[in-house]
């Protein structure tokens, strides 16, 4: 898959290694490193996993490794909650005893 | 690549140059600054707040009673117990969140100073805030975020948050987790020369002081009275320091400011394996604790939001009760509503019960929920990631392994922490960062204003 010139995309970069992190981070954060990630219009036409500059929405040209073509969102509603689904029902029959 | 130490180092050279504040005009030596000092040096008055944010439709959102509630509180409160409960709607601001207060005075003042865009630190509804004024004001934004785990897994609430920016027109630098979110927009900063719109700056809590006056005025309209208590989300201190400032510059002095934060007690927020543990971003202890007992870890030299100066109260509520009361007011009072604001909800909803039925409480903010924000997207994320969903009591529940969603609403608490001890916290933080030498009695002066403590009691505390 490459990107096409002016297509919406993702890059990455590691924006600091774990020898550059700060001090007195939990184990767990020691030994990865910062991962920054951006969208914008790609500037050429590469494929995944290769070099890409793109331009942002604020106008700056970044540069990272090209990891999503058309990002997707993907957070959504989530799963209906039994949990949560039982309450107002409850809440109404309290209020009217 | 600059490393972390190396970018920290130029903290006060670069916000200076990116905000053209005066900080060290306020400096006294040492530990010591003055504070009022540098609160009204913003150079806009109450009157030039309220009229700046009323041309991007900040600001005069909806005060309203939430009559259903306020009777479910008193079914369960001893007689004459059950204090009226108002919530002031802030969602009805242009980005859905108080935050629009904030963002509105540091936009307009970067505009004023011919900057060509603002840059913000922040996975929270600020940068959505940040982004809709600058859009509003014809400035580029850039909101660097804290969003991912190193395996690349999102927060649905942060995400959704990043998604909002992006609708506003900013550019959102997404990171993996960790404290270096502030070393990396500093860089930012650096590399643009845009203006610093930290959330920290005198502009961000002025910002926030309309709200505190609207709801003085408003309750004394409605009930004749000023409130007696509020209840204010906190996490960074800037949501209590302005609302509080605002309610004394109303004349409600008599008028108990009570933060509320979601216990997160246990999980480390540099933590990579415990980002996702959390089913809550912002408003929590994770923030809230740090933050009181040491302002000045901010993107800024010295913090505006300063919570121990204003806080009368301030206590925890469960991720559980939190997720209970935001169906309580979806289903009673007809108000979908985000996450934030529902903190307060649930610990006014238990601190009504403690009140005359004749008093006011007012929770002070809602914000917009919607998807990542919602209850069944975070339960369904906390699910997958092994936390333990059930019904019962909400106070056996642990952070990170457990949540328990109230199974009667008698159930829900306001865990109340010791003002003294966060105030004894600060006191041996500030040690810890004087390091050598002796307290100047300037130091000692400050300290005691800082943290509301009268000085024999510093001197006891650095005394140790």
């Amino acid at each position: 898959m490459l990107s096409q010139v002016g297509s919406w995309v993702e890059i990455a970069w590691v924006a600091m290694t774990p020898a550059e992190r700060a001090e007195q981070l939990p184990e767990s954060s020691k030994t990865v490193p910062v991962v920054a990630r951006v969208k914008g219009f790609a500037m050429a036409s590469v494929a995944l996993g290769a070099e890409l500059s793109v331009k942002t929405l604020s106008g700056r040209t970044l540069s990272g490794t090209l990891v999503d073509l058309e990002p997707v969102h993907t957070h959504s509603f989530g799963r209906p909650q039994p949990l949560l689904l039982a309450i107002g029902g409850f809440l109404r029959e309290e209020l009217r005893s | 690549m600059t490393s972390y130490k190396d970018i920290i180092a130029k903290k006060r050279e670069i916000t200076a140059k990116a905000l053209g504040f005066a900080y060290e005009k306020h400096e006294q030596g040492g530990l010591a600054f003055d504070y009022e000092s540098m609160m009204n040096n913003t150079g806009y008055t109450l009157d030039e707040i309220r009229r700046i944010q009323l041309e991007t439709g900040v600001g005069n959102t909806p005060l309203l009673e939430l009559r259903q509630i306020t009777r479910l509180a008193r079914k369960y409160a001893p007689p004459g117990k059950g204090a009226r409960i108002f919530l002031k709607d802030e969602a009805a601001n242009p980005s859905g969140s108080f935050k629009a207060r904030r963002a509105a005075i540091s936009v307009y003042h970067a505009a004023k100073l011919g900057y060509a865009g603002v840059v913000a630190a922040t996975s929270g509804n600020y940068g959505a805030a940040v982004a809709s004024q600058a859009a509003m004001r014809g400035l580029r934004a850039i909101i660097v975020q804290e969003v991912y785990d190193s395996k690349g897994l999102g927060q649905p609430e942060i995400l959704e948050k990043g998604r909002a920016c992006e609708a506003y027109g900013a550019e959102v630098v997404q990171l993996t987790v960790g404290p270096e979110l502030f070393a990396i927009f500093l860089q930012v900063l650096d590399t643009t020369s845009y203006f610093n719109a930290s959330l920290y700056t005198p502009y961000g809590i002025a910002g926030i002081e309309t709200l505190g006056v609207e709801i003085v005025a408003e309750v004394r309209a409605r009930t004749g009275r000023d409130p007696d208590a509020v209840v204010i989300t906190h996490a960074g201190g800037g949501n209590v320091t302005g609302t509080a400032r605002g309610l004394k510059k109303a004349g409600a002095e008599a008028c108990c400011v009570i933060g509320a934060s979601v216990d997160l007690g246990g999980l480390h927020m540099a933590s990579d394996s415990d980002f996702n543990r959390k089913s809550f971003t912002t408003g929590h202890t994770g923030f809230s604790v740090p933050f009181t007992t040491w302002p000045d870890r901010a993107d800024v030299p010295r913090n505006a939001a300063r919570s121990l100066r204003y806080l009368d109260r301030f206590g925890t509520v469960t991720q559980g009760e939190v997720f209970y009361a935001t169906e309580m007011l979806a289903q009673l009072e007809g108000l979908e509503r985000g996450p934030a604001g529902n903190v307060s909800l649930a610990a006014a909803f238990a601190l009504a019960q403690t009140m005359d039925e004749d008093q006011v409480i007012v929770v002070q903010e809602t914000e917009y929920t919607g998807a990542g924000k919602h209850p069944s997207a975070q339960l369904a994320f906390a699910e997958s990631q092994g936390i333990a969903l059930s019904s019962g009591d909400p106070r056996g529940s642990v952070p990170g392994k457990s949540i328990i969603i109230p199974s009667h609403p008698n159930l829900l608490q306001f865990k109340e922490l010791s003002m003294d001890a966060l105030r004894q916290s600060y006191l041996r933080n500030a040690l810890a960062h004087k390091g050598a030498g002796l307290l100047s009695p300037r130091e000692v002066e400050f300290l005691s204003e800082d943290s509301r403590t009268p000085q024999s009691l510093v001197w006891q505390v650095v005394g140790k």
